[in-house]
């Protein structure tokens, strides 16, 4: 598995003489099915700077919420972890032993989980439950809680006469921000936000992003950012990567892989979205079938679904290259443009 | 359901989909209530979830529903299916009281005709059940006499999963997100149903799936004439499968207009936040709706007006003390708004 060349430093952990803040290298999870190991994730490999935000797009079922997992060390049977190393902050978090993670889970790491709307206790009102995050991990007394859970609601834009309601009183969009609320209480050095914003409007969401951003800018997080909002995604993150099937086909700057796209799936992800004005046309997005992971196509996993690709199925997966500074993408036409170059 | 229901549509590219205007009544609610009681028995409270909603869907009509985050779009599904009864109101399916008629519960032939897709794909399935179980039992219950098996792969497949039969035999627990909605999706499906309650049907599928999905309600709303509520925070979408969209605002619906239209011309205020909101990598994250933060609304006991007046930059004395009524603004394009009294039907747009 180590036979592979180890991917060189991800676009946003280049220079400076920090180390960044998260790096999961050549990361390999099966889930074992009946049929045999589904291959997740396949030698996915990126970093994330401090204070940085990275974001993390590509197809649903491709492997993104499993990589978020990974690094908080939440993945159970039938998944494994079958290579790679993950690093948060320097410490080896694939050796981490039972005690050492129930402290890494809380400080280092917080997670919006995508089952965010789901996760709250039902019998416990929202203000008791972001009150005990901040008694058991803050070590504040609970008037002090009290007073800060309504300053985390405000962020989250839901009034503070909401800390008496019960989860089931709340919105699919106010339960999710509920969530977001407690993870900020905790004060983490990384932030795990899968798809954290589904129930949002577009005002509300902007707004809370907003408000993170600044807080990030105070205090120094950095985050991974998961979402199928593309558009959201170019706005908030500093850089990106772009998956199919368990792997990553392109990263970048994010504005970069946004005005200038090379792997066919980026492209048609760009361009299957519906505009908000002009004629109303018919989009039908990317033809053809998400992959079968437990026996995932040959060669360059998209091929079946490729338009453009000229090269044969039968030639071996095309790696990730650097075709431009910072821009990584695994395409053979990609690693075609960077001969001709050199 | 056969391979007309394939994900993935032929590609007809650039042909309108601009509907026939006449779609014939299927389910009408007329001034729609719901407030919640909330607090202990000395203190009273109430949320007023939702205030006063009348709207019709058509046979093989999308009516989108969007707006702000807890302003009552849920709720508006929820008690159309009957989990949740109206402090007020009626619901009316081809013009039969429903409430009056069936004062309990929903009949079985009611439960049939009006599905729901839930909000929550992580709470919305049974994860002792299988996915081929969840989708069977529909069946078994609207559909008897139907061959299950071979109807729950058509199903799955129509969703896109792939292998169909592996995916029958796992449990929720094995399924990423955007696979779970799929799963609901096709378990609405399933009973062939006249109207479809959508609630954020495609917030988790990327948008290549989400195209599929988008194409494939419409494909039913031509060919079975389903009928489709569709509540959505994707204003794009709204407006690419919706024929008319309806913005809500703190439990109110404040707009409603054909999609094209309102997209293009928004009259009330918070629609035109809401449009200026929608993310743009072009501008980024720092810009527009500058003025969005303002008061938070308050569904408990509110005060009079109308609920946007607090954040609104329009704002006069009048909006902090009446509710506007509904202004015809064009053929199918009404507002609530007091920029538009009642008498000037063209003022101009704010
Ligand atoms: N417990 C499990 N057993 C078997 N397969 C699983 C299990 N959990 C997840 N999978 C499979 O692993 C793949 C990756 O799942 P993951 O949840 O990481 O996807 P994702 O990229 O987050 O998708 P989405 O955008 O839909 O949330 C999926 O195809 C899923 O079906
Ligand atoms: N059982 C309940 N008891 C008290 N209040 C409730 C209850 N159910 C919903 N509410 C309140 O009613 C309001 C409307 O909720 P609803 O779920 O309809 O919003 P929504 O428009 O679907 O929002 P979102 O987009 O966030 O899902 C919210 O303020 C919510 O807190
Ligand atoms: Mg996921
Ligand atoms: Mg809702």
């Amino acid at each position: 598995m180590n036979t592979k060349p180890p991917v060189p430093e991800a676009p946003g952990s280049a220079g400076g003489p920090a180390a960044p803040l998260l790096e999961v290298r050549n990361l390999y999870v099966e889930y074992l099915t009946p049929r045999g190991p589904a291959q997740a994730v396949h030698n996915v490999s990126f970093s994330i700077g401090r204070g940085q935000v990275f974001g993390l797009a590509g197809e649903s079922g491709c492997g993104k919420s499993t990589i978020a997992h990974s690094i908080l060390r939440v993945l159970r049977p039938p998944a494994v972890i079958t290579g790679g190393q993950i690093r948060v902050d320097g410490a080896d978090v694939l050796k981490m032993q039972d005690a050492e993670l129930e402290d890494f889970r809380w400080r280092k790491v917080a997670m919006v989980f995508q089952s965010a709307m789901n996760s709250l206790n039902p019998v416990i009102t929202v203000g008791e439950q972001i009150d005990d995050v901040l008694i058991r991990h803050n070590r504040l007394s609970p008037a002090q809680a009290r007073e800060r859970s309504a300053e985390l609601l405000k962020i989250v834009g839901i009034e503070s006469a909401r800390l008496k309601s019960f989860p089931h009183q709340m919105s699919g969009g106010m339960r999710q921000r509920v969530v977001i609320a407690i993870a900020l209480a905790l004060n983490p050095a990384l932030l795990i936000m899968d798809e954290p914003t589904t129930a949002l409007d577009v005002v509300v969401q902007k707004d809370i992003l907003r408000q993170i951003q600044q807080l990030k800018a105070a205090l120094g997080f950095s985050i991974l950012f998961i979402t199928h909002d593309v558009s959201l995604m170019v706005e908030f993150s500093d850089n990106m990567a772009v998956m199919y099937a368990g792997e990553v086909v392109e990263m970048a700057p994010a504005r970069e892989i946004f005005s200038n796209p090379i792997h066919p799936y980026t492209r048609g992800l760009l361009s299957s979205f519906p505009s908000l004005q002009g004629r109303r046309r018919k989009l039908t997005g990317i033809p053809g079938s998400p992959p079968d992971l437990v026996n995932p196509p040959s060669g360059c996993k998209f091929h079946p679904r490729c338009t453009r690709c000229t090269r044969l199925e039968t030639e071996a997966a095309p790696q990730l290259t650097e075709v431009t500074a910072g821009h990584w993408v695994a395409y053979h036409d990609g690693l075609r443009l960077t001969e001709a170059a050199a | 359901m056969t391979e007309d229901m394939a994900m993935n549509a032929t590609t007809e590219s650039s042909a309108p989909l601009d509907p026939a205007a006449a779609h014939p009544v299927v389910l009408e609610v007329r001034g729609l209530t719901k407030r919640f009681p909330i607090g202990n028995a000395l203190r009273q409270k109430q949320v007023h979830a939702l205030t006063d909603a009348s709207f019709s869907i058509g046979r093989g009509e999308v009516v989108a529903l969007v707006g702000e985050s807890g302003s009552g779009k849920s709720t508006t599904a929820r008690l159309i299916t009957r989990l949740i009864e109206p402090t007020h109101g009626a619901i009316y399916l081809h013009g039969r009281d429903v409430l009056k008629q069936e004062p309990h519960s929903a009949s079985l032939a009611y439960r049939r005709a009006v599905q729901m897709i839930f909000q929550d794909p992580y709470g919305s399935l049974n994860p002792a059940l299988t996915i081929g179980a969840h989708l069977a039992r529909p069946l078994q219950i609207h559909r008897p006499g139907q061959n299950v098996s071979e109807t729950v792969i058509e199903l799955l497949t129509a969703v896109g999963f792939n292998p169909p039969a592996e995916f029958a035999a796992k449990f929720p627990y094995q399924l990423s997100g955007g696979q779970r909605q799929r799963v609901a999706i096709a378990r609405a499906l399933a009973v062939k149903p006249e109207i479809i309650l959508a609630d954020e049907p495609v917030s988790m599928l990327d948008v290549s799936i989400r195209m599929g999905v988008l194409n494939l309600i419409d494909q039913l709303k031509e060919e079975r004439g389903i009928g489709f509520l569709y509540i959505t925070h994707d204003l794009a979408s709204a407006r690419y499968i919706g024929d008319r969209t309806i913005v809500m605002y703190a439990g109110h619906q404040v707009e409603c207009a054909e999609s094209t239209q309102l997209m293009s011309q928004p009259a009330h205020p918070y629609t035109q936040l809401l449009l200026a909101a929608v993310p743009n990598p072009e501008a980024g994250l720092t810009t527009g709706g500058e003025e969005a933060r303002g008061e938070i609304p308050s569904l408990i006991d509110p005060p009079p007006g109308c609920p946007f007046a607090p954040r609104c930059g329009h704002a006069q004395p009048v909006c902090r003390q009446t509710m506007p009524a509904k202004t015809l603004l064009a053929e199918n394009h009404w507002v609530r708004c007091h920029l538009f009294p009642a008498d000037s039907a063209s003022a101009p747009a704010a």
